[in-house]
């Protein structure tokens, strides 16, 4: 074909004034690009130019097509005809259209896939047959396709997967079976497929699969099972050993078995969010050396930490709602690419040195029992910069506990049980909460924290430190709050609103503003006086 | 082909089957209901709405979903989802698409001889 093209673009110009009456059409060098999209025609235009390479018909009324009404187009690469109203393709409706590589058939009436309309077009690679009410896809109906690598037969009425029409589409590359209403997936049900690359099947009602369902697809990078019914582990994944992302989020399933991945070792990233997951196997998570994030939230019977060896390339990692008490020494020795931990709403007791985790950058762990903290746990954690500590039992914080943190500006100790702040290396905090520790009566001293901006203290004379005790400014009068005259700074007293939006801010400025505010509460006032009367 | 719009933001909400493809509009969006998603972005369909969403490279014209093309922009090389300027190793260039060579490494025996 492009060797006619070019014998045809020197010897004869294209008669003019092939564009279709209504039609717009664009010149592509000897070819031509017709757009008779959404013109409310009922058939087909007639005078078509035979070096159209490009026909849309979408969005218009057409019920029929003829047999061999395109038989002259054989430079067409590109049919669209969705949203019409085509309930049935006969055969010999697309003869002629040697060079067609996409069809685009989606959002009309067809009960069944075309076969025999689809016979012959050997070079089509992509077709579109989504959001139609197909409940059939006949065996053999795309025998022909052997160039076909993209289908949608998403958004239809399809009961099971067409395991025989499949089977003929070695070249497939990626395919969407989405929306429809399969409730389970056989053995080998695309054992044919060595190329496909994308799996789509999210939004059916898939319950069980074979052991062996996924077998023959080698070559698998992504298979999106979300929201289906399924209620165990889908076990047929490990003959996927390409692998990179995989999601089953929003089932039914109770629990993720030991070596639950261990045939998938190039998983990149898991979804499996809302499940009852209520268990998981200490090694379910092993060996996925690409594995980046790993979200685990209210797994109840979960008492242990799981074993992380071989997952190295973790950044983020959040087990909550479980049961766990303890963490393991070598946590950081496991993951020292980790970046985010977020263990809170656990059972943890004693927490071990986190050394090694030198790109950490943010650890919650609130809401678990905590009761001390040791001058190496946090030692060498170069990059935090939010450590949440809230309601845990600390009572006893060694006085280097946050020595070794030069870039922490976050922390929250809320509801513990402290009776004194260690302040060596806080001098960077921007946001310091204390409130809930009533044994915690000490005056903090304005010069060992520079840079607040935010503090929550359980007591409102400790405030006092931060701003000028006489004059305490309303919000309504904020327009004359400035410092004074001893360069104090001044405190804003504010409702949970302006509250959270202050706080919201001041999270996108990094650079402290020339006239620097520390939002305190509880703030003193008329009856909390700023006098010292413990 | 829009259920509900405003004069602000145009459709906000398409008909059953249409994707809502919501484009910049300066300082707001405007939507509009389509059949197929135009170039760089594709149909994402869902229980409740079907959205146009961008492809993930700036390089893609026209993908499956956002990691997967399935057409390059122009001067580029198709290989199983993926542009490229230059074929990947083990295969060669044909027209818009690199393919898997005769004597790769990795190419299934399709060919005779």
């Amino acid at each position: 074909i492009p060797l006619i093209l070019a014998a045809a673009s020197h010897n004869a110009a294209r008669p003019a004034g092939d564009c279709p009456r209504r039609c717009h059409c664009d010149e592509d060098g000897m070819l031509l690009r017709v757009d008779c999209s959404d013109l409310g025609l009922s058939a087909l235009p007639a005078n078509l130019s035979v070096f159209t390479s490009y026909l849309d018909l979408s969005m218009n009324n057409i019920t029929l097509l003829p047999p061999s009404a395109l038989m002259g187009l054989h430079f067409l690469e590109e049919l669209c005809l969705a949203g019409n109203d085509l309930t049935h393709i006969p055969k010999g409706a697309f003869a002629g259209l040697f060079n067609l590589k996409v069809l685009m058939l989606q959002n009309n009436q067809l009960r069944q896939v075309p076969s025999e309309a689809l016979q012959n077009l050997r070079n089509l690679q992509s077709l579109r047959l989504d959001a139609n009410h197909i409940s059939t896809v006949p065996q053999g109906c795309f025998d022909g396709l052997v160039s076909l690598r993209h289908l949608w037969l998403d958004d239809n009425a399809l009961t099971e997967v067409p395991v025989s029409a499949l089977g003929t589409l070695s070249s497939l590359q990626a395919m969407t079976l989405a929306l429809n209403k399969i409730t389970h997936i056989p053995d080998r049900a695309f054992a044919n497929l060595s190329s496909l690359v994308v799996l789509h099947l999210n939004n059916n009602r898939v319950r069980s699969l074979g052991k062996q369902s996924f077998d023959g697809l080698q070559s698998l990078e992504t298979l999106d099972l979300n929201y289906n019914s399924l209620e165990e582990f889908p076990m047929a994944i490990k003959s996927l050993s390409n692998l990179k992302e995989l999601g089953f989020h929003s089932n039914n399933i109770k629990s993720i078995p030991e070596h639950a991945f261990i045939g998938n070792p190039s998983l990149l990233t898991i979804y499996f969010y809302d499940n009852p997951i209520q268990y998981f196997g200490r090694s379910a998570f092993q060996h996925l050396p690409e594995l980046r994030t790993l979200s685990l939230n209210g797994a109840a019977e979960m008492t242990d930490f799981p074993d992380l060896s071989g997952t190295r390339s973790l950044e983020s990692l959040t087990i909550t709602g479980a049961r766990i008490t303890s963490l393991p020494a070598a946590l950081c020795e496991q993951l020292p690419n980790l970046q985010i931990l977020d263990l809170s709403y656990n059972l943890i007791q004693t927490l071990p040195s986190f050394r090694g985790c030198d790109k950490l950058q943010k650890i919650d762990l609130h809401h678990n029992s905590i009761h001390e903290l040791q001058a190496a746990t946090f030692q060498g954690l170069t990059s935090l910069r939010s450590l949440d500590l809230a309601w845990n039992q600390l009572g006893s914080v060694e006085p280097l506990s946050f020595s070794g943190l030069p870039v922490l500006t976050k922390l929250d100790l809320t509801s513990n049980e402290l009776t004194t702040l260690p302040v060596e290396g806080l001098h960077g905090l921007t946001h310091l909460k204390l409130s809930g520790n009533e044994g915690l009566q000490e005056l903090l001293m304005l010069e060992n924290f520079p840079k607040l901006r935010v503090m929550e203290m359980p007591y409102a004379f400790q405030c006092c430190a931060f701003v000028s005790c006489d004059k305490v400014p309303i919000p309504w009068d904020r327009e004359e709050n400035s410092s004074n005259d001893f360069g104090r700074k001044d405190v804003m007293v504010s409702n949970q609103e302006d509250h959270d939006l202050e706080d919201f801010l001041l999270d996108f400025d990094d650079e402290p503003k020339s006239h620097h505010s520390v939002q305190c509460s509880p703030a003193p006032g008329p009856f909390r006086p700023c006098l010292h009367l413990f | 082909n829009c259920l509900e719009c405003s004069v602000e933001n145009g459709c906000v909400r398409c008909p059953e089957k249409l994707f809502l493809f919501l484009q910049r509009w300066g300082i707001t969006h405007r939507g509009s209901c389509l059949h197929s998603c135009p170039a760089g972005h594709f149909g994402q369909r869902g229980k409740d709405v079907n959205r146009c969403m961008k492809c993930k490279g700036p390089e893609c014209d026209r993908c499956f979903n956002k990691d997967f093309c399935t057409k390059c922009k122009r001067g580029l090389l198709l290989f199983k989802g993926r542009c490229f300027s230059s074929c990947p190793e083990g295969t060669v260039p044909h027209l818009t698409d690199c393919i898997e060579g005769n004597w790769s490494q990795w190419s299934p025996c399709q060919r005779n001889g």
